[in-house]
């Protein structure tokens, strides 16, 4: 046989993040300040962290109960948090502090997390989980609700998780939504109209990324496979699967994509993050550290990824940045 | 121009045949060794042919060589005579083996042949025969073989099928010339045969020519050039009908070996990759699978064939099965199915580990490869080396072109090995609150679910020391259980083994006897100390001191061992009797005297090994009889491991039960025993049957000379005595006295031998 390369040994995280009171729920590198790093945590905390001391800079009580989503606007004026407390609150950075500025009351007490939608400009959109099936639409500046998308098929279940879709010029058109159903349902931010549908899951829509620049998507639910899909712009918006993978252990808590649209990284159930190449979809690396299930990651732009975990760790890994 | 070339052909032979004085002669084939061979100083014609310069050089001497050459060489050899030779000198012998030896080889070594066959003797012949050996130590036998393998640029145009029909009658007769060379030499020379054409030697080079050749195809197939390997192979056929296959498949097959494996070329699986690979040959695959596996389930293949016939067929199913595509799942599903079933059955059936462990890998994956989807047969393995060799005959061996493409995007995987499913593990339980005949029951029902290392040898382990801590009631407890519902065959094959270990442990004495000899080593000790370098001068005094000091010593030179209760010997009967108890009760899910003859052959074992155990107690004499009892029923059961077994219990009867009772009490019992154990060493079939009725034999012979010698120191003759002689003569006896240290020593032997028997524990009784 010839001598294949020698198989490089599983990676070890380069370093770990110690200091969360609960476990890590969310998790967020700045977009433009690639050397912090928030994290949302199960008491309702928001930690800052500093990745060049790796130590918090700045804890934020931010909610009463555990966070769903932390989330800075594209140039990191201000920041979305959102908590399973009921509310939705907008930061600003001040000179050294984050400090509320607004909130919004979210009717929904599911697990689906709030999302912004950049517009053009530096204005956003914020999308929350309504009543049942629906998702309410605010506008950023006026707090008010713009419109509610709400589906015609009341068997939908709740909303899982949502996701932007971009143009070219970075503002959202579209929004794509995954229900407890498992379907898959792409609307019209602007209009409020549903443009397509696609049956993904035989469960729950767990989590799922979608690029808009390679116009792929990625979604995992509480079995063992990853899927992706994508958008056809000529086929009037119609979702299509492309490919799919199984994984060794059932469930998925997190994907993330990285900017260059070249790896995908799941979290999964088993405590462990698994990167694929997006190409094929072929795994190509098992992160394991972690003792409890992984639930959140995050991709700096420059390409650092943060998993944060039941256990209340987070670990940083460096993996296929060359 | 071919009329032209044949007109220079005509008048070199004419010329050469024709000619008045050797100079001419030599001056003729001169011009024909121009045309032949590739000077590269003289550009022009020879004198005798420059009429002709108007044809192009290399083309006649291409053609010349093509169809001209042949006869040219049979010219010369029909013409050679002592006298030519001897008027020109040397210079014409060179000219002849510059045009046999740089000629095209095949056309030469054709009219060698021929002339050979022609000349019976005298000169002629001695010229071709040295000829031919300067033909061969030129290596032009290589040039022969290429030539037909490699099919040249300007034959290409035609078909593969086309050159093998044009070449179809000049192979014949080359592999004739090839192949009966050595013979045929050996017929005209005699004794004066040269070194190289003996067999011997000859068919080694032939070998080594052969390897060359395929070397050289590979090489021009890797150039995308076609080549025909119908020759080589054709030629190999015959070498072999010839019976020189073992020297020649001696040089062939050692390198052919190092080259497959180096190169991808993987014997069976290129057979069924391709049969497989092709949508018009995937019909003969198909049936191939289908046809062996027929084989491969057939129970009375199974009792034929050899393992490593077994072996090869179980390797061959596996690349046949990593074959299977989607398509043939569907189509053939049932089929397979139905094939399958009878062969897992028939493997389970068998009592050779290695078979049962095979029958059970091809199921797991052709039901796995069949209907990944649906139901799917699950063992327990035993991992070995063969498993895992078979295995991986299931992933089709990658094609090295490929493995290039699939790196088009540069992440390399790191190694992901340690991706492995999740399981949960239930909260251990304190053993020291489980009861003891409860844990014997949780052990027993327990399976290798935990991932704990080597968990069937703890299981094992455990329930032994537990059945040695409370005999009573664990024996009671396996022994009523061993006929019960609801067990598996390896949880029957584990109460036996249990029960047949504690029985061993229980009847050793406790390890206390190592101290008492500790105590009596001192003096020895400082002796091996001795050859040891001495470090303090106090050791080196001490050292001096003992060598001056004799010792006298009274008393026993080693202690008497103490005697300790045999723990065995009231327990003895409660391992043993249950056990017997219900052993022809037929029950649908368990029938010792049918189907389950694996359990009945352990059953027996067992039942021999707790006899040993109670080797010197007072139970052993009843227990004997009963155990020939109960394997009088057995002693033509059609199970050969049956019969083994139960030759080795009628051994352990012969070795346990004190001979006087054996000799009075069982004195029928023992006469149809020898008749029997008579009658198996002369017509059963199975070696090693014969061989176990020997030594039981020879068992017996012993007892009865013991328990004669006995008597006859004690003057005591008793009356059986005169009743066996019928069939045990005295002189039997009294020669047995001459060689009783050595049948001593049998006995010990033997005795050993019996208890080295059964395999270790966690290893027969997998499932």
């Amino acid at each position: 046989m010839p001598q294949r390369n020698v198989m490089q040994p599983s990676p070890d995280p380069v370093y770990i993040l110690r200091g969360s009171s609960s476990p890590v729920t969310s998790l967020h590198f700045l977009p433009i300040l690639t050397n912090t790093l928030l994290s949302g945590n199960q008491d309702g905390k928001v930690y800052v962290w500093d990745l060049k001391t790796r130590r918090i800079q700045q804890k934020i009580n931010a909610h009463l109960d555990s966070v769903l989503q932390v989330e800075a606007s594209p140039v990191a004026d201000s920041l979305l948090t959102h908590g399973r407390d009921g509310y939705a609150r907008i930061w600003r950075t001040g000179e050294a502090a984050f400090t509320c500025t607004d909130q919004i009351q979210v009717s929904s007490k599911g697990f689906c997390a709030a999302k912004m939608l950049p517009q053009t400009g530096k204005s956003y959109l914020i999308v929350l989980p309504g009543e049942s099936s629906s998702v309410t639409v605010y506008d950023s500046s006026t707090k008010q609700l713009v419109r509610e998308l709400v589906p015609p098929s009341t068997k939908l279940g709740m909303c899982m998780c949502m996701q932007p879709v971009l143009d070219s010029t970075g503002s959202a058109w579209g929004l794509l939504v995954g229900y407890e159903s498992g379907s898959l349902l792409l609307w019209d931010v602007v209009s409020g109209k549903l443009l397509s549908e696609l049956m993904l899951h035989s469960d729950a829509v767990m989590c799922f990324k979608y690029s808009s620049s390679a116009n792929r998507g990625f979604s995992g639910s509480v079995d063992n496979q990853l899927l992706e899909w994508t958008i056809s712009a000529e086929n009037e918006n119609k979702m299509s699967l492309i490919d799919k993978t199984v994984v060794t252990n059932q469930g998925f808590n997190d994907i993330v994509i990285r900017c260059d649209n070249k790896i995908v990284a799941t979290a999964g159930w088993d405590s462990n993050v698994r990167v694929f190449s997006t190409k094929k979809l072929r795994p190509i690396a098992l992160l394991s550290f972690h003792r409890g299930s992984v639930k959140a990651l995050s991709f700096s732009c420059d390409g650092l990824l943060a998993a944060g975990s039941e256990d209340r760790l987070i670990s940083v890994w460096d993996v296929y940045r060359s | 121009m071919e009329a032209q070339v044949r007109a220079v052909a005509r008048e070199i032979l004419n010329g050469i045949q024709l000619a008045a004085d050797s100079d001419c002669k030599s001056q003729w084939l001169d011009a024909a060794v121009s045309l032949i061979v590739d000077s590269k100083n003289e550009k022009g014609l020879h004198p005798l042919l420059c009429h002709y310069d108007d044809i192009p050089i290399d083309h006649l001497k291409t053609i010349y060589k093509e169809h001209h050459y042949s006869r040219l060489c049979r010219k010369i050899l029909d013409l050679l005579t002592i006298e030519w030779i001897q008027t020109a000198a040397g210079a014409v012998n060179r000219q002849i083996e510059t045009i046999f030896l740089r000629g095209p080889p095949t056309y030469a070594l054709l009219a060698l042949d021929q002339a050979l066959l022609s000349n019976s003797q005298g000169f002629r012949l001695q010229k071709v025969t040295v000829l031919l050996e300067q033909f061969i130590k030129n290596d032009r036998l290589k040039q022969v073989l290429w030539d037909q393998c490699h099919i040249t640029s300007s034959s290409s145009v035609q078909s593969p099928a086309d050159f093998h029909a044009g070449k179809a009658g000049l192979w014949d007769e080359l592999i004739r010339a090839v192949s009966s060379l050595p013979d045929k030499i050996a017929n005209k020379l005699g004794r004066e045969t040269s070194d190289i054409f003996l067999p011997q030697n000859y068919v080694p080079l032939l070998g080594k020519y052969i390897l060359e050749c395929l070397q050289r195809c590979h090489d021009s197939l890797m150039k995308a050039q076609d080549c025909s390997l119908e020759f080589i192979s054709r030629l190999l056929g015959k070498l072999c009908l010839k019976g020189f296959a073992d020297i020649l498949f001696d040089t062939l097959v050692p390198p052919l070996c190092v080259l497959v494996n180096k190169d991808y070329v993987l014997l069976v699986q290129n057979l069924i990759g391709y049969l497989a690979s092709s949508q018009t040959r995937r019909h003969l695959y198909a049936k191939v699978l289908c046809d062996l596996l027929k084989v491969w389930g057939n129970a009375s293949t199974l009792r034929h064939v050899s393992e490593e016939q077994h072996l090869f067929m179980c390797r061959v199913l596996m690349v046949s099965i990593s074959h299977l595509q989607q398509a043939d799942q569907k189509q053939r599903k049932h089929e397979l199915v139905e094939l399958l079933l009878p062969g897992v059955q028939a493997h389970l059936n068998s009592t050779n580990v290695n078979i049962r462990t095979r029958g059970m890998l091809v199921a797991q994956a052709l039901t796995r490869t069949i209907d990944p989807e649906g139901q799917q047969i699950e063992f327990e393995i035993i991992r070995n080396r063969e498993v895992e060799e078979l295995e991986k005959l299931l992933v089709l061996p990658t094609d090295p072109g490929l493995t290039e493409i699939e790196h088009d995007d540069d992440l390399v995987a790191y190694d992901m090995s340690h991706d492995k499913p999740v399981t949960k593990v239930k909260t251990p339980v304190y053993i020291r609150d489980c009861m003891e005949e409860e844990f014997t029951k949780i052990l027993l029902h327990s399976t290798e679910s935990y991932g704990i290392p080597e968990f069937v040898l703890h299981r094992f382990k455990a329930m032994v020391a537990l059945a040695v801590h409370c005999p009573s009631q664990v024996a009671r407890y396996l022994s009523a259980q061993f006929y019960e519902r609801n067990y598996n065959i390896r949880q029957r094959l584990d109460m036996l083994e249990v029960l047949a270990t504690a029985a061993q442990e229980l009847s050793q004495p406790e390890a206390s006897t190592s101290k008492a000899t500790s105590r009596w080593s001192p003096v020895r000790h400082t002796q091996a100390e001795s050859t040891t370098n001495p470090e303090t001068w106090q050791q080196i005094v001490q050292q001096r001191i003992n060598s001056k000091t004799r010792r006298f010593i009274k008393g026993p030179s080693k202690p008497e061992p103490t005697p300790v209760p045999n723990r065995f010997g009231h327990v003895a009967g409660e391992f043993f009797f249950p056990l017997m108890r219900f052993y022809d009760k037929s029950e649908s899910v368990f029938d010792l005297m049918g189907s389950d003859s694996l359990v009945l052959h352990r059953l027996v074992y067992t039942l021999a090994i707790i006899l040993y155990a109670a080797i010197n107690t007072t139970a052993a004499s009843q227990m004997g009889k009963s155990l020939l009892e109960f394997t009088w029923g057995l002693r033509i059961h059609s199970d050969v491991s049956v019969r083994q077994a139960v030759l080795v219990a009628t051994s352990m009867v012969l070795l346990v039960v004190p001979g006087h009772f054996l000799l009075t009490d069982l004195q029928m019992d023992i006469m149809e025993t020898k008749e029997w154990l008579q009658m198996v060493l002369e017509k059963d079939v199975n070696t090693e049957c014969r061989k176990l009725a020997m030594q039981a034999l020879t068992l017996l012979d012993n007892t009865v000379a013991m328990d004669f010698i006995g008597c006859f120191f004690c003057h005591r003759i008793p009356t059986y005595i005169y009743r066996l002689s019928v069939f045990v003569p005295i002189t039997l006896a009294l020669l047995h006295i001459q060689v009783l240290s050595t049948s001593a020593l049998t006995k010990m032997a033997f005795r050993s031998a019996v208890i080295a028997k059964p395999p270790a524990p966690g290893v027969g009784n997998k499932y």
